[in-house]
């Protein structure tokens, strides 16, 4: 379990930190995916544990999402602007390198980092999951709890915004 | 049919691309991450362990209450009374004598004090 983990955790930390934006919270949805599949799931063989994790993983991102849009409506609706901005939000507003570019000292890395941030959640799950981890369509829609049909979709309008936005850079 | 290969083509090359620039940002990342992801791998480890001890921890603390009460309860007055009464009808039913010879059982033992003082 523990070589599984130290092969996951990098990559799983790249997905989560895309996700949401945000270092902190990217680190501490790493840790509760791995948290639930140990506890939860270590007795299964090590076949299992890949799409188990990945799912778990997907969950969990949607979770924090779902907080955050929470907490955010709860500040607009009590009109506070104390919220921690995002960093990646912050990036992208910004001229300067900030702590992605810090991260990833690659302005192309970024500047694709910051393309994949900006997709609907669902489109970007597809993206990474397939062109990333390379799950097959069937592993992609398990892991993401949705139909095959889906999947496609997501994934074919992921491709279609990336080359839009990206295309400039990368011609 | 040949633009639609060059379609193909072109997505193909671009998710590589992507795929590559993810795999760079992977391999880039900083030593503070890197660390704090270690501690929370091992922090998910810990804690497999430390729910493998509060399974074993609750199993342990059940069946001691579970003694605990069977104990409280035999010794209470009610199972008192009954118990004794209970161990004399066991010992009835396990006999291997005829059930006749416990209902005689008076008759007999004034047969042999008769006996006796005879």
């Amino acid at each position: 379990m523990e070589r599984f983990l130290s092969d996951i955790e990098r990559r799983a930390y790249r997905i989560a930190f895309i996700a949401c934006g945000n270092r902190d919270d990217a680190l501490d949805i790493v840790q509760d995916a791995m948290m639930k599949l140990v506890t939860k799931y270590s007795d299964r063989t090590e076949q299992e544990w890949p799409p188990l994790f990945h799912r778990i993983l997907q969950s969990t991102i949607k979770d924090s999402y779902r907080r955050t849009a929470v907490r955010n409506r709860w500040r607009r609706f009590i009109g506070s602007n104390t919220g921690i901005p995002c960093e990646l939000e912050q990036i992208a507003k910004s001229t300067e390198p900030g702590p992605l570019q810090q991260s990833s000292n690659n302005q192309t890395v970024s500047t694709l980092d910051n393309a994949l941030y900006h997709l609907p959640l669902r489109q970007q799950q597809a993206f990474l999951l397939r062109a990333w981890e390379g799950l097959s369509v069937k592993e992609t829609a398990q892991a993401m709890s949705c139909g095959e049909g889906s999947v496609k979709t997501h994934y074919s309008r992921a491709i279609h915004s990336l080359r839009q936005t990206l295309g400039e850079h990368w011609s | 049919m040949k633009p639609e290969n060059d379609t193909g083509n072109n997505e193909t090359t671009f998710i590589k691309h992507a795929a590559t620039r993810l795999d760079q940002g992977e391999q880039q990342l900083d030593s503070t991450i890197l660390r704090q992801l270690r501690l929370s791998r091992d922090a998910a480890l810990n804690a497999k362990n430390q729910h493998n001890t509060w399974a074993v921890s609750a199993g342990l603390a059940s069946t001691a209450a579970l003694v605990l009460l069977t104990v409280s309860l035999w010794n209470m007055p009610i199972f008192q009374n009954h118990a004794s009464s209970l161990l004399d009808d066991i010992e009835l039913l396990s006999a291997a004598d005829d059930l006749e010879f416990y209902q005689e059982l008076e008759f007999y033992l004034w047969l042999d004090e008769k006996q006796h003082n005879s």
